[in-house]
């Protein structure tokens, strides 16, 4: 009985990483310095689901550009068709949407990016983890 | 008998200045687990994950952006009915999260206060970009003005130390220009879902695994003090 469990559990554990998305944050490469942290959600090849903004890569970033494992998510909210009605700085900016997608993407995250993420505190403050509508 | 003595006399020196160190050493042990448990369990106050709940959208009489309405009670057209509440909520666990301690009471009203008068300014705003009746420049500059006034008020609540560790920039900093921060990200801009095979992703770095959220929480904060930062207000 516990061969089989073991047998079920690493066979979901590899089917789900195997569809795997990320969020990713990096600073944001200002003349002002890189104070602040970009976000955005990508495929398992690092190709982009959502920006809102922004470029969907690391370049200059170096070990500061970090990502964090979801789970592939179901239906469509995780991906951009949720926000394709966003307006920046209405409903939130890049913090809110990739929140978005980790909360509907599901995985380890308990549905945002944690606090560490520089720049968050004035997004929340303004917009919450979410966003200002009502959600897919 | 004189030569004798002096050594005998050092010796109990030293043995009575041991003495004393072990005693002290054993006072300081036993007086110090009085404090240090306060002190670490204020330095692992972690705030429970957020649990959100479903918002629904508001769905009364619309608000008119040209009318004058109560404080704190303006609501864009497609937000959530309660979307000032989740905003003050979730921000405070965001900042019991950054600073390692709830808010007292007090000073939550006033993070309150602050948050309404944003979107009492700003969501009138949303409005008329929304009906087209000012410009995505027009709504930028808005807004670059309704969050100058959001920090500035902002700043009189907390401590230099408590506006470091919440907005990871120091008391007087303009940050509109970096969240605004490419042509395509700029405030009133409708979000550009990526279109599917739009290109190889650019793979020239790699993004590196995210260390533990408790790892990223204990991150530390930008230098405090220097001249790079720009300054709210000009």
């Amino acid at each position: 009985m516990m061969k089989y469990l073991l047998a079920l559990t690493m066979t979901l554990g590899l089917a789900s990483t195997a569809d795997a998305k990320y969020t990713v944050t990096r600073p944001i490469d200002s003349v002002l310095g890189t104070f602040l942290d970009h976000s955005y959600t990508t495929e398992e090849d690092w190709s982009c689901v959502e920006q809102f903004g922004g470029s969907c890569d690391c370049a200059s970033a170096g070990s500061a550009c970090v990502w964090r494992q979801h789970a592939p998510g179901s239906g469509s909210c995780y991906d951009s068709n949720f926000f394709y009605k966003w307006t920046y700085l209405s409903q939130g900016v890049c913090h809110q949407a990739t929140n978005n997608n980790a909360y509907y993407m599901g995985g380890p995250s308990p549905g945002y990016l944690g606090s560490g993420v520089r720049g968050m505190g004035t997004s929340v403050a303004t917009f919450g983890y979410w966003g200002t509508d009502g959600g897919c | 008998m004189r030569n004798r003595l002096i050594p005998i006399a050092a010796l109990c020196v030293i043995i009575a200045v041991g003495f004393y160190a072990w005693r002290s050493t054993r006072v300081a042990r036993a007086v110090a687990p009085a404090s240090k448990p306060a002190a670490a369990q204020a330095a692992a106050f972690v705030p429970k994950p957020y649990k959100r709940t479903r918002p629904q959208i508001y769905a009364g009489t619309p608000y008119d952006p040209q009318k004058k309405y109560a404080p704190g009670t303006y609501t864009p057209a497609g937000f959530a009915v309660d979307y000032r509440e989740r905003v003050v909520h979730e921000f405070s666990h965001f900042m019991s999260t950054r600073l390692g301690k709830e808010l007292d009471d007090e000073r939550a009203k006033q993070v309150e206060a602050v948050q309404n008068k944003f979107w009492d300014s700003h969501g009138p705003d949303v409005d008329l970009l929304a009906q087209g009746k000012i410009t995505q420049p027009e709504f930028a500059e808005r807004s670059h003005q309704t969050m100058i006034a959001f920090a500035s008020d902002m700043e009189k609540i907390f401590s230099d130390d408590e506006y470091q560790k919440i907005f990871d920039v120091p008391k007087g900093t303009d940050t509109f220009y970096v969240l605004a921060h490419s042509p395509t990200e700029q405030p009133g801009m409708k979000f550009q879902p990526e279109k599917s095979g739009s290109g190889p992703p650019n793979l020239s770095q790699i993004p590196q695994p995210h260390p533990t959220e408790a790892s990223e929480t204990d991150s530390p904060a930008p230098p405090s003090t220097s001249d790079k930062w720009p300054k709210s207000g000009k």
